[in-house]
């Protein structure tokens, strides 16, 4: 019986031990060897003071040397934390301080970066490096190369840890301006990744594409499933993302049968990649979360490749996924975005409308809740936000026990499917990421020459969102909107910079005094602002 | 301005956040350096079409192309015979 992540992984390489495991670029590794490797690393880190319930950094693009950390992390019974490997320093050692990482596994390739960081204060004890690169000057604190790692002759430890350990914390954007970790256990994690793995029909012949970065949950899939499987996970390369024309000759060169992504990469294939220049025999599953699919993009995608099977998965960080579409045979005339479906095994979803009451009939509204075993353990280090979004089950009779609020505003349609109406807070989506419009808020007001500052969404058929700042400045301030749009780049993940920033004197006000954000996408040339 | 200046300009100012033209060279590797990910892909190229009226393809959006400041214009110049 598999309890843990890493059971996976040391089954697959019992009972597929020559099966490819992980293919990046001309390299890859089979299962038994990594398998091997990881418990090398396994071991290096519990030489180094690592032990179960400790957190470990991951700071450096995917890559196998990032894949094999993730193993090694767990298998030495520790937290593995993937940093986004293009934030900021500043963000990156906010989240070293916020978890407590002491052992960072990178690259000296990310020195530069890594440097800054530890010039921030972030108190690390030890760097491993996951690849064949020397850090030229000596760092600050020791380091562990590649070589030694591979050279080192101790046994993995003996695992410990029990399913409601954490296997990872993933950072999302945060409405009070830190981001926040979300922490999974390795139940949570696993009843997806079981759920998902049957969902799918995953079976070793299957190579699944490895598309989001690790710090963003889709990873998750990825991983574990084909793990599962002991099917072969192919990393797609780092930047090929960016040009979707070569993107599609990859999937068809490269036998992907299983995908998975935001919708935004698969709307910038079927605009941009020219997909039906090749057939796609091996493709079977299409699968998108993350964002609603523009419903045209998505027709024009199951026309181009028509012999897959699509889902559409939903649910927020703090849940894995939650619910389920299947998506049939789109009409033509459609224009309603599909519904985010079912509930996935082992968990319940419902919606309760502003009375209290259980959501029950078609076109009633309500907030989504979730309970069960994917629900998360909540938020690291804060209590309070904790207890704000992991509440009470309102529909709990006589027992104690949690769910999740979700923030999101559903409806049922005819079919008994969940659809996604809106938000009922500041949270947006663009590029499939969250973005609180609070934490961008907040860093404008970080910067001394802010008076005033409000972030607006506006609703974009390629990205989801595009954000535009509008900032009063104060009397005495010699800033501009370039500085601003500098400050925001040195302080915030790429993803979450407006896109445009406007002076103004002032704000208009609501009637209660509040900044009228109604207004204010009406002058920035959108109809309603998304999230509100 | 001439095409480098003004692609120049606006990697620096959209995509790096940065006020100083001279933080990158024409000849800096903006794909390899992750100056230019994905996202600034999509940026970039409506920016070439709308400032320099380039008749870019699909096929024209390849790492060749975008590999610095100098195979943009490079392309853009292509693009406009």
């Amino acid at each position: 019986m598999h309890y843990l992540l890493p059971h996976l992984l040391t089954r697959a390489a019992s009972q597929s031990p020559d099966q490819i495991a992980v293919v990046a670029g001309s390299d890859s590794v089979s299962y038994r060897e990594l398998d091997r490797i990881s418990d090398r690393l396994a071991a290096v880190l519990s030489s180094h003071g690592v032990a179960r319930g400790d957190r470990v950094g991951i700071f450096l693009p995917k890559s196998m040397g990032a894949i094999v950390g993730i193993y090694g992390i767990m298998k030495a019974g520790a937290v593995y934390v993937p940093v986004d490997p293009a934030a900021p320093p500043g963000r990156v050692a906010y989240i070293v301080e916020n978890c407590g990482i002491r052992v960072l596994l990178t690259s000296a390739k990310k020195a530069a970066a890594v440097e800054e960081i530890l010039s921030k204060g972030a108190a690390l004890d030890r760097l491993i490096l996951l690849d064949d690169s020397a850090w030229s000057d000596g760092p600050a604190v020791p380091v562990v190369t590649w070589t030694d790692v591979l050279g080192h002759d101790g046994n993995a430890p003996v695992l410990e840890s029990i399913e409601t350990d954490l296997a990872y914390i993933l950072y999302t954007s945060g409405s009070t301006g830190v981001p926040k970790g979300v922490m999974i256990s390795h139940r949570n994690s696993l009843t997806f990744v079981d759920w998902a793995h049957d969902a799918v029909g995953a079976t070793s012949e299957d190579r699944f594409s490895s598309h989001a970065p690790l710090h963003f949950d889709l990873s998750v899939f990825d991983l574990f499933v084909a793990c599962k499987a002991a099917a072969t996970l192919v990393l797609v390369p780092d930047g090929l993302s960016s040009f979707p024309f070569r993107l599609a000759e990859w999937i068809e060169k490269e036998r992907i049968s299983v995908w998975y992504s935001v919708p935004t990469i698969l709307s910038l294939l079927v605009r941009s990649g020219d997909l039906g220049r090749f057939r796609y025999p091996h493709l079977r599953t299409i699968i998108f979360a993350g964002e609603v699919f523009p419903v045209k993009y998505l027709r024009d995608l199951m026309a181009l490749v028509p012999k897959a099977t699509y889902f559409n998965f939903y649910g927020p960080t703090e849940t894995n996924v939650i619910t389920y579409y299947r998506v049939p045979p789109i009409p033509e005339d459609r224009t309603a975005p599909i519904p985010i479906g079912i509930a996935c095994a082992n968990t319940e979803v419902f919606a309760i409308a502003d009375d209290g009451k259980r959501v029950s009939r078609t076109g009633e509204v309500g907030e989504l809740y979730a309970r069960g075993s994917l629900v998360a353990q909540g938020y690291w280090g804060d209590a309070e936000k904790t207890q704000r979004h992991f509440v009470a089950n309102p529909l709990s009779r006589g027992f104690r026990e949690t769910a999740y609020r979700t923030g999101d505003i559903v409806t049922l349609d005819d079919d008994g499917n969940y659809v996604f109406l809106g938000r009922r807070d500041d949270m947006v989506k663009s590029r499939g990421y969250r973005i609180e419009l609070g934490e961008v808020e907040t860093t404008l007001y970080r910067h001394e020459g802010v008076r005033e500052a409000a972030v607006v969404a506006l609703p974009d058929p390629s990205i989801g969102n595009r954000l535009v700042a509008f900032v009063v400045l104060s009397d005495e301030a010699a800033a501009d909107a370039e500085d601003l749009h500098e400050f925001c780049g040195e302080h915030l993940p790429r993803y979450m910079v407006p896109e445009s920033i406007e002076l103004r004197d002032h704000l208009p006000k609501t009637s209660t005094g509040k900044v009228d954000k109604v207004e204010l996408a009406r002058r920035a040339g959108g109809t309603a602002p998304a999230g509100n | 301005m001439d095409a480098e200046t003004s692609i120049r300009r606006f990697i620096v100012r959209n995509l790096m956040m940065k006020k100083d033209e001279n933080v990158i060279s024409l000849d800096e590797p903006l794909l390899e350096k992750g100056i230019v990910d994905s996202w600034g892909i999509v940026e970039l190229t409506e920016f070439l079409k709308k400032e320099f009226g380039a008749d870019l393809d699909d096929a024209d959006i390849l790492p060749e192309n975008f590999h610095s400041v100098r195979t943009i214009a490079a392309l853009v110049n292509r693009g406009k015979s």
